[in-house]
């Protein structure tokens, strides 16, 4: 009976071909919908978690914020209005406490393996001594110093170096660990000491001039640095954690800096959180709570962007939803009208002995077969479409085989709850009446 | 074969009653050739659909082959009116969709013949019936006469122990009339028990046994030799 009604379903598609190509359509275009939005969506997850992993795993920076009832010199007075405030990139005059050359050791011994621990001094230095302040401008001290910050720096640009005094006295009293506690070169370490300790050095067989600065007390003087320089461009902190140095602040009353920062590179393991929540740890015991460490991820940077992507991805769940309960709604009205003309046929199958069941049987295998054809349509229009005419910013859309899975579900589901309008007609049909009316 | 016993049927609608049986109690031989008479609204169809299974009384019982209709649920229902019934009907109740032959393989599709026998009984039926020619043919591109003969190749299709024929000739000219009421005589004649419903003392001539209802109850049953 079941190939019968098979047969009798493929034989009124094929005479009906034209009043169904509307209900096909419909479906064809529906899934087609569905298909793109779901594989757009598909993508921008995929993209969503790329960037997310990038942003957890790339960069991530450790910003120390003093609690605000200890502060009570000027800087940090400045400070109590930004909350939360990453001190380190702060522009105020005070160095920020939290971490010290002692405490780089500690973390030097635990995690020597995985860590690699370098300063890195960039743009702006204030030093500030009683009544002097001095200027250092874009002094880099770290593992990159020689590979990325002298090469590019240009002869023209790099033939002066300026020093404020008090800066220079202050980093005379500087520990400048070598290659075997802290993993800094020796190389590197030298070439900071004679930019601290002479009044030139030999780059590049070119004599540079270490100048005093307290002729330039007060001024921006930028030698080294601009924003497009390609070191900066090219400085990708890979797996690497910037702390605040407290040394400085050991030393200077009151001082200023500007992206001073103590740097921690993970050598050969991947980021690991677990690693700097230690560290914090550590940090949190020795200061007593003092200050309140936080790590700052890339995702911060990416927020807005991973939240423009959400809501992308959100609003084509939504079209893919709406074009859902279309087909369902417009399939379900077709089938219902098709349903109202064909209620004396079925009236007469009844008298022939089909049960009600049956025709139930008959109408939902009619709809999933309907649905069958315009969803594998609308799938293979999708594809094609996908392949060649969809592309979305820098999204790599492509039709994903998940898909497959979903579409079949769409269709029989659809094919399913379409008939139900048409099959609780027939529930309710009393064919005794259709055939008298007749 | 079929027993009535004090059938009644009353049609309830907006706080109205109508009594359209009220205690039809008939017994019913195979081979008999039954024709039933009354005026309008006398619950002749009624009775006839209730014979055929497609309507429910209210109160008696109906006994078809030792087989309590009442007990029967709606899948057995279908199944006992697709083996044991064929319904003839005035208005023809062809599917004008469907060619000759798909008509005639509804029965049969539905009380899950195999292919190959549903191919063999059509074809032999469609030649009993003389339409062997219109295999192909929609209702629409056949005369009344000829639809009427398709209807009851349908009737027969599964070889049903009786054929309920509901003003088979209402539709029908006289001379197409003759043709389906002798036809219907030769299928009486060959063991098919035959139940008619008219309304036409000349179509009525052709059964055994005449009864005429009125007013829901059987007043006259007849027996006498048919024409």
């Amino acid at each position: 009976m079941k190939w019968y009604i098979a047969k009798k379903i493929v034989n009124r598609i094929k005479k009906n071909l034209r009043n169904y190509f509307y209900i096909i359509l419909e479906v064809m275009i529906g899934v087609l919908l569905i298909s793109i939005f779901y594989s757009v969506r598909l993508s921008i997850n995929d993209k969503y978690i790329q960037i997310k992993d990038n942003a957890e795993n790339t960069y991530a920076k450790m910003m120390v914020t003093p609690k605000l009832t200890d502060l009570n010199h000027q800087g940090n007075t400045e400070r109590k209005h930004l909350e939360n405030s990453v001190l380190a990139t702060s522009a105020s005059n005070t160095i920020v406490p939290g971490f010290s050359m002692d405490d780089a050791r500690w973390i030097y011994n635990k995690y020597g393996d995985d860590l690699s621990l370098s300063i890195v001094a960039y743009k702006r230095i204030f030093v500030k001594t009683n009544d002097t302040v001095a200027i250092i401008e874009e002094l880099a001290v770290s593992d990159d110093f020689y590979n990325l910050y002298i090469p590019n720096r240009g002869n023209e640009l790099f033939n002066k170096i300026v020093i404020g005094e008090g800066a220079k006295s202050i980093l005379k009293d500087c520990e400048f660990y070598n290659d075997d506690n802290m993993g800094v070169s020796e190389k590197e370490i030298d070439f900071l000491r004679s930019i601290v300790l002479s009044d030139t050095i030999l780059y590049q067989d070119k004599k540079i001039s270490i100048v005093n600065s307290d002729a330039y007390i007060g001024e921006r003087i930028k030698y080294f640095i601009q924003d497009n320089n390609p070191w900066v461009k090219n400085f990708k902190p890979a797996y690497s954690v910037i702390m605040p140095i407290k040394y400085y602040s050991d030393i200077v009353s009151s001082s200023g800096t500007e992206n001073v920062y103590f740097s921690i590179k993970f050598k050969n393991t991947l980021f690991s959180p677990s690693i700097l929540f230690s560290i914090i740890e550590f940090l949190n015991d020795e200061y007593k709570g003092e200050y309140d460490y936080r790590i700052d991820t890339n995702l911060d940077r990416y927020k807005r962007e991973v939240e423009n992507i959400k809501f992308i991805s959100d609003s084509f769940i939504i079209l893919a939803g709406v074009s859902f309960i279309i087909i369902i709604c417009g399939l379900s009205g077709i089938l219902l009208i098709i349903i109202n003309k064909r209620s004396r046929e079925l009236a007469i199958c009844i008298s022939m002995g089909a049960s009600k069941k049956m025709l139930f049987f008959e109408i939902i295998m009619e709809s999933l077969a309907i649905n069958a054809i315009g969803g594998i349509s609308g799938m293979v229009f999708s594809l094609f479409i996908l392949k060649y005419f969809v592309s979305f910013k820098d999204f790599n859309i492509i039709f994903d085989y998940k898909i497959l899975t979903y579409i079949t579900f769409v269709i029989v589901l659809t094919g399913v709850l379409s008939a139900i309008p048409a099959t609780i007609k027939i529930k309710r049909m009393t064919p005794i009446q259709i055939l008298k009316s007749l | 074969m079929i027993k009535l016993s004090n059938i009644k049927k009353i049609y309830k609608g907006s706080g109205i009653e109508t009594v359209a049986l009220q205690g039809v109690s008939m017994e019913v031989k195979k081979s008999e050739f039954i024709s039933i008479m009354g005026r309008s609204g006398c619950g002749k169809s009624t009775l006839l659909n209730i014979l055929g299974c497609m309507d429910s009384y209210d109160d008696g019982e109906y006994i078809f082959d030792d087989v309590n209709v009442k007990r029967l649920n709606s899948i057995e229902l279908a199944r006992f009116r697709n083996k044991k019934i064929g319904f003839v009907f005035q208005a023809f109740n062809l599917i004008n969709e469907m060619t000759a032959f798909e008509n005639v393989e509804i029965p049969l599709g539905y009380g899950g013949v195999s292919q190959k026998l549903r191919r063999d009984r059509i074809h032999t039926l469609l030649d009993a019936v003389g339409l062997l020619d219109k295999m192909n043919s929609y209702p629409g591109q056949m005369s009344g006469g000829q639809q009427q003969r398709l209807a009851i190749a349908r009737a027969l299709a599964n070889n049903p122990e009786v054929i309920l024929a509901d003003e088979p000739t209402g539709n029908l000219d006289s001379k197409n009339g003759i043709e389906i009421m002798e036809l219907l005589c030769t299928l009486n004649n060959t063991g098919t028990t035959i139940i008619l419903v008219t309304h036409d003392n000349n179509i009525a001539s052709y059964a055994k046994r005449r009864i005429t209802l009125g007013d829901g109850i059987i007043i006259n049953d007849i027996r006498s030799d048919a024409r």
